[in-house]
């Protein structure tokens, strides 16, 4: 029996046990609001929660393909989703999970981590904002909260609710979840940005991005991609988006298309997208390496650090994908031989045919400290050093069909957990920098019964690992292998303040 | 001397406000305490200051609201029945302000725009309880902090103005921030939210007071010149400020010099002369700095035979949102028409789409950035991406 199923079967037993059959219960009917206050009337009062909570629908992944992975759970909420964030509650002595995809935004207790318990809903139809054809977000990756306010932001898309790039409108609503029975859309603020978004210093500015240029107004006509807007939250009744974009001239000169933001454990923001990625510390007094002074910065100016992209891994590559630095990490340890911080771990999109799709690539900063990110042309191109790429073409538990590309990924020690679409979970072990290794995969074919995995994001947590997956919605994992390196006691990734 | 508080003196661009003499026919046009009708006319009303030292200024709202009245008459009215207003003088004190809202009341108006007068303003909408009141022209701080559910202020609050000093400070990329004032209760209020905003951000600043009743310009430019700062910004009044920006650049500074929208006044331009070339002030936004209201300023002028004022272009704007309201609602019903005032649909003023916070708070405010160029003030940003 080959290897996969073996591990499959003993997998499996957990989730089966844990769940005695796929259930697929809705109370309410369409129309009926699905958030319930912990006082309110609720289908199901379990005060073990702190309140009130609702059926879900759980899809037993009978077909999994599966290696040093157990599966524990999964719940749907109100769709498949492109992301996860998570908030303690002091309140109630736990964590919640929050989830949004096209279907909106779903919050769960996770007072019982393994069986995320439903207790609220804002639905696609309740954000729809006049003008809109239809009742589909669109997408909120790497979704961003402050936990200290309580608050949750949907960065949307101008393709959802039926628009275009061209006609769509972008912008963030920003949700109080201080009563996660009861989340209240605060505000919609339109930007000029919307596919991803950022919280930056303590969740007092965030920064969007994205997508490829709209061709509305605020945008250059030169642009090929909206680069970071910066939006002051500190009230967030009175949001204000300044009319200056940062991390502008990204692709050797060009602005382009910023996709993701994501924060260090020492405070700089990665920027990641088309023509690599590059840190920009936003607080403190800082070496400004590009215009040559010392001087502070802020959220809204922002002071170069480092960065730039790497040589395409398809040699004959020149692509907009193949500069697609999609959303990056970067460890401020040692890792390896590798200097402390050297090391910028990427993951390139490339939506292909599987044999050519988007890789898992680890880069070393070294050589990029004194603004040359900042200085690269088409005809003086600067490139980090390429340490190594991954990609699950051919490795154990890979299907040679269906969406391969990498995708988004949290790190836990030397262990990167990522989605890679239809190719599911993969654990890396990084210890090695140059030969990065699965040690663990989770991948969920359609059968009977059965929803067909697309992993969008995998986020370890508190000794667990969750997948938000487009179709199946949220896969509550363990991943059985051994942690490589010293285990993180805090998780950090987006916005990292948490 | 003007301050901040019960009035909120506007400049009017020294052209002289001509009494229009519509006046007199929008108050015979009431309908003298009847229902309205299903059909004919919805009659709106208007309190504004009409005698005294600011009845200049509530004639220019009234001619604003007549104006929206007739366009929106031209174009087949609101709910198919055509707009009339009623208008009241609700003087600028608290008494005036509820009296002028008590005769409203009595007219049944299906809702109110005007009120220039902050403390007359919120007596009004205390006053008026169950009708829609969009207040054009004062400041938003005393309605917002009274909770009236009904009334919406369509001017900012003073830490929207000290945020949009910040923000535009923001484009500056300023590292060392000197903020000073007159000592005034407005000014340091101002100061002090500025100051902390600054601070919370990492830059350096520094905040001097100087007496109201002479500022020690020698003083606050050694302050400046002895920190360095290569930003200043000034929250006292329009005259002291051009003096002190022209001491500034006497004493070779060379940085930004930017005042609040109390020097939105010829004082501070005639008294600082050449040194206030390239000065910034955050003030509110008004007809003769937005490109966007000169097809309505000269439809205006061609109607009146007088430029427009801000308090025109206020009150028209707010009599356009409160028809927009209603035709929302398909209905007169107060509580339908409040319903749809925070979610106005295809809705733009003169600065941008116009919406409301939950506290009705402006959330984009109508604060923009003039700059001083040839003696001028130009708009420098409307300091908005929506």
């Amino acid at each position: 029996m080959p290897r996969e199923h073996v591990l499959k079967t003993r997998s499996l037993v957990a989730g089966a046990v844990a769940l005695a059959t796929a259930v697929a219960v809705q109370l309410y009917g369409a129309g009926t609001a699905a958030a319930y206050g912990p006082s309110g009337p609720g289908p199901s009062d379990n005060s073990a929660h702190g309140g009130p909570i609702l059926d879900d629908v759980h899809n037993v992944p009978t077909t999994a393909v599966a290696g040093n992975v157990t599966f524990i759970d999964n719940v749907k909420g109100v769709s498949g989703y492109a992301a996860l964030n998570f908030i303690n509650y002091d309140k109630y002595g736990h964590d919640f999970m929050f989830a949004n995809g096209t279907g909106g935004l779903a919050i769960w207790s996770l007072k019982d981590p393994q069986h995320p318990a439903l207790v609220s809903t804002i639905t696609a139809a309740e954000l729809r904002l006049p003008g809109d054809t239809q009742d589909r977000f669109w997408e909120g990756e790497n979704m961003t909260v402050d936990p200290k306010r309580k608050l949750v932001f949907l960065i949307r898309d101008p393709r959802g609710f039926g628009g275009t790039v061209k006609t769509g409108q972008s912008g963030v609503y920003i949700v109080d979840v201080k009563n996660p029975w009861k989340p209240e859309i605060i505000v919609f603020h339109p930007i000029p940005a919307g596919h991803t978004s950022t919280c930056i210093n303590d969740c007092k500015y965030l920064w969007s991005v994205g997508p490829a240029n709209t061709g509305t107004p605020g945008h250059d006509p030169s642009w090929n991609g909206v680069p970071v807007r910066v939006t002051d939250i500190h009230d967030v009744k009175h949001p204000y988006t300044f009319d200056r974009a940062v991390d502008l001239d990204r692709m050797d000169g060009t602005t382009d298309y910023v996709h993701s933001v994501d924060v260090d454990k020492n405070g700089v923001a990665w920027v990641s997208g088309e023509g690599g990625v590059r840190g920009y510390w936003t607080e403190g007094n800082h070496y400004d390496p590009v215009q040559k002074r010392k001087r502070v910065a802020t959220a809204y100016d922002p002071v170069p650090y480092a960065g730039g992209t790497v040589d395409p891994i398809n040699p004959a590559g020149t692509a907009f994908y193949d500069f697609f630095d999609h959303n990056a990490y970067h460890p401020t340890e040692k890792v390896g031989s590798f200097d402390k911080g050297e090391l910028l771990y990427i993951t390139n999109e490339n939506v292909t045919t599987c044999s050519q799709a988007g890789e898992f690539k680890i880069a070393s900063l070294k050589g990029s400290y004194d603004g040359e990110g900042w200085r690269s042309t088409p005809e003086k191109p600067f490139r980090l050093e390429l340490i190594s790429h991954w990609s699950p073409w051919g490795k154990e538990g890979s299907a040679t069909t269906g969406s391969c590309s990498a995708h988004w990924f949290t790190v836990n020690g030397n262990i990167v957990a990522q989605g890679w679409y239809g190719q599911g979970t993969r654990f890396l072990d990084v210890s090695d920098p140059r030969n990065p290794t699965q040690v663990g995969y989770f991948r969920v074919p359609a059968g009977q019964g059965v929803t067909g995995g697309s992993a969008s994001a995998v986020y370890w947590h508190n000794g667990l690992v969750y997948v938000a997956d487009y179709n199946r919605g949220v896969d509550v994992l363990r991943f059985d292998g051994k942690l490589a390196g010293k285990a993180d006691k805090k998780i950090c990734w987006n916005s990292c303040d948490k | 001397m003007r301050r901040r508080g019960a009035v909120r003196a506007v400049a009017l661009g020294g052209t002289a406000l001509v009494v229009s003499g519509l006046l007199a026919a929008c108050s015979a046009s009431d309908e003298g305490g009847s229902v309205p009708k299903p059909r004919g006319e919805i009659t709106f009303g208007v309190l504004a200051p009409l005698s005294g030292d600011l009845a200049e200024r509530g004639q220019d709202l009234v001619d604003g609201a007549q104006l929206a009245a007739a366009e929106i008459n031209d174009q087949g009215g609101v709910l198919g029945r055509q707009v009339r207003l009623a208008v009241e003088d609700g003087g600028c004190a608290p008494a005036t302000g509820a009296q002028g809202a008590t005769r409203l009341a009595a007219k049944s108006v299906v809702g109110v725009i005007g009120g220039l007068c902050e403390d007359a303003a919120v007596a009004a909408a205390k006053t008026a309880d169950a009708t829609p009141f969009l207040v054009s022209s004062t400041r938003a701080d005393g309605l917002i902090e009274a909770g009236l559910p009904l009334a919406f202020p369509m001017e900012g609050t003073i830490n929207q103005e000290a945020m949009a000093a910040v923000h535009w400070m923001g484009y500056r990329s300023p590292q060392r921030v000197a903020v000073l004032g007159d000592g005034s209760p407005a000014s340091r209020q101002l100061s002090e939210l500025v100051t902390d905003r600054i601070k919370a951000d990492g830059l350096t600043v520094s905040m001097r007071s100087a007496g109201t009743t002479g500022p020690d310009l020698a003083g606050l430019t050694s302050t400046v010149t002895g920190f360095e700062a290569d930003f200043v910004y000034w929250t006292g009044t329009a005259e002291p400020g051009g003096r002190l920006v022209s001491a500034l650049r006497e004493a070779g500074y060379t940085g930004y010099f930017m005042t609040s929208s109390e020097s939105d006044s010829s004082d501070f331009l005639q008294t600082a002369g050449r040194a206030a070339e390239d000065a910034y002030l955050s003030m509110a936004a008004g007809p003769r700095l937005l490109p966007g209201a000169a097809g309505w300023a000269a439809r205006f002028k061609d109607r009146y035979r007088r430029d427009p004022g801000r308090d025109a272009m206020q009150a028209y704007d707010a009599l356009r949102a409160l028809a927009q309201a209603v035709r929302q609602a398909e209905d007169t019903d107060p509580s339908k028409v409040v319903d749809n005032l925070p979610r106005l649909e295809d809705f733009t003023t003169f600065t941008g789409a116009l919406r409301f916070a939950a506290d009705h708070s402006l959330t984009y405010d109508n604060y923009v950035i003039a700059q001083v160029r040839g003696g001028k003030l130009i708009l420098a940003s409307k300091l908005r991406t929506d």
